[in-house]
């Protein structure tokens, strides 16, 4: 871990790169996906237990389709609402705020899951607006009127580090 | 009749006078007049405390231009010859401390100019508060979460400055809302004593 001292290079609450908030998004994916199937599969057990039949629901029912994106939606209002943050984002030290600087709304928050998918669907020329932006914000962070910032402290990190690493000297 | 006679007597006697004292004086020579005189013998006959206390020393003083005097004194030379360690021994500290108000001192004093000069990291690895912190934080899963996220804003700054060279802009870091962003601060000094930590590890493009 050969790496230029952190003291020098703490971003926190500056806007957040575009490698952090895929890895973030990535993980929010698959942990909401493992927890939507782990409930499934729950209540697949549970019916198949009540009705002494094989149930088995998967994502190819539509109704099953509807209710996961109804958890992906809640799943992420919901966390950008309550504290900025999902899952992902809280591992990779970022948060989204109001553009201003200001705490998300939830509001704020509901619009900005609703608009998320058209960045895809614009065959992800939503997302050029981090890597091209002075403020880093994607097509959904310019509708909701949000953007992401660092919210970790690298400088609290390196003195961890440090205290871990080289023990007190004894007296 | 007698008055008539003793006045013009009187005038001649008187020009006579003037007219001996004045060929005495001149045939008189008082440098050798005065080397027959013993001064100290003179000297010891003075009264110089009746003498001083005839002074008027203020009056004196008053007449006496100080920064003149000041000026023409060759301070360093002065200084030379005070012994400060023979002056510093007659101060009583404890006296001199009891009158400074400590709190006034303090109020003067700019607390985060001198926490900016701090090197924490030397205080962190050479002081029993690296002890404090490693106690108080996270243990692997900690440390694992510092290198992840330090790898992440790495890459962020990997890819942000090579879109910046791709058009041809200048890369000065990333940006943040100014409502959030504190003034800029000099980063404390890093002890070349000290092992680089998880930082953020930024690949020159």
């Amino acid at each position: 871990m050969t790496a230029p001292p952190a003291a020098q290079l703490n971003f926190q609450d500056r806007f957040a790169g575009a490698a952090s908030r895929l890895t973030a998004y990535v993980i929010d994916v698959a942990f909401s996906t493992g927890v939507f199937t782990l409930a499934v599969a729950g209540a697949s057990f549970v019916a198949s237990v009540i009705t002494n039949q094989s149930v088995s629901w998967n994502r190819t029912n539509i109704v099953v389709t509807i209710i996961y994106l109804l958890w992906e939606f809640l799943y992420f209002a919901y966390s950008w609402a309550a504290s900025g943050k999902t899952f992902g984002m809280a591992l990779l030290g970022v948060r989204v705020i109001s553009a201003d600087g200001a705490a998300a709304t939830a509001r704020q928050a509901v619009i900005r899951t609703l608009a998320f998918p058209l960045s895809f669907l614009l065959l992800g020329l939503g997302f050029l607006g981090i890597l091209l932006q002075h403020d880093r914000r994607a097509l959904h962070d310019l509708i909701a009127g949000t953007a992401v910032i660092y919210s970790w402290d690298a400088r609290a990190a390196r003195l961890r580090f440090l205290a871990r690493d080289n023990p007190p000297i004894p007296r | 009749m007698g008055k008539r006679v003793t006045d013009p007597v009187e005038s001649l006697a008187q020009r006579v006078a003037e007219r001996v004292v004045d060929l005495v004086v001149r045939s008189l020579d008082v440098n050798a007049l005065v080397q027959q005189v013993d001064l100290n013998a003179l000297v010891d006959r003075v009264d110089v405390a009746k003498l001083v206390d005839r002074v008027d020393v203020e009056k004196v003083v008053d007449r006496v231009d100080v920064n003149k005097v000041v000026g023409q004194m060759d301070m360093d030379q002065l200084l030379a010859k005070v012994n400060v360690d023979d002056l510093l021994a007659r101060v009583d500290i404890n006296q001199l401390l009891a009158q400074v108000d400590v709190a006034a001192l303090i109020d003067r004093v700019d607390v985060n100019e001198v926490a900016r000069r701090i090197d924490i990291d030397a205080l962190v690895t050479q002081t029993d508060l690296g002890a404090v912190i490693a106690k108080s934080s996270g243990g692997i899963v900690g440390n694992a979460l510092d290198v992840g996220r330090s790898s992440a804003v790495g890459l962020d700054e990997f890819i942000a400055r090579w879109v910046d060279r791709f058009r041809r802009r200048r890369y000065s870091g990333p940006p943040g809302p100014p409502e959030l962003l504190q003034p800029a601060r000099p980063a404390p000094p890093v002890s070349p004593a000290v092992a680089p930590g998880p930082a953020i590890s930024v690949v020159e493009p």
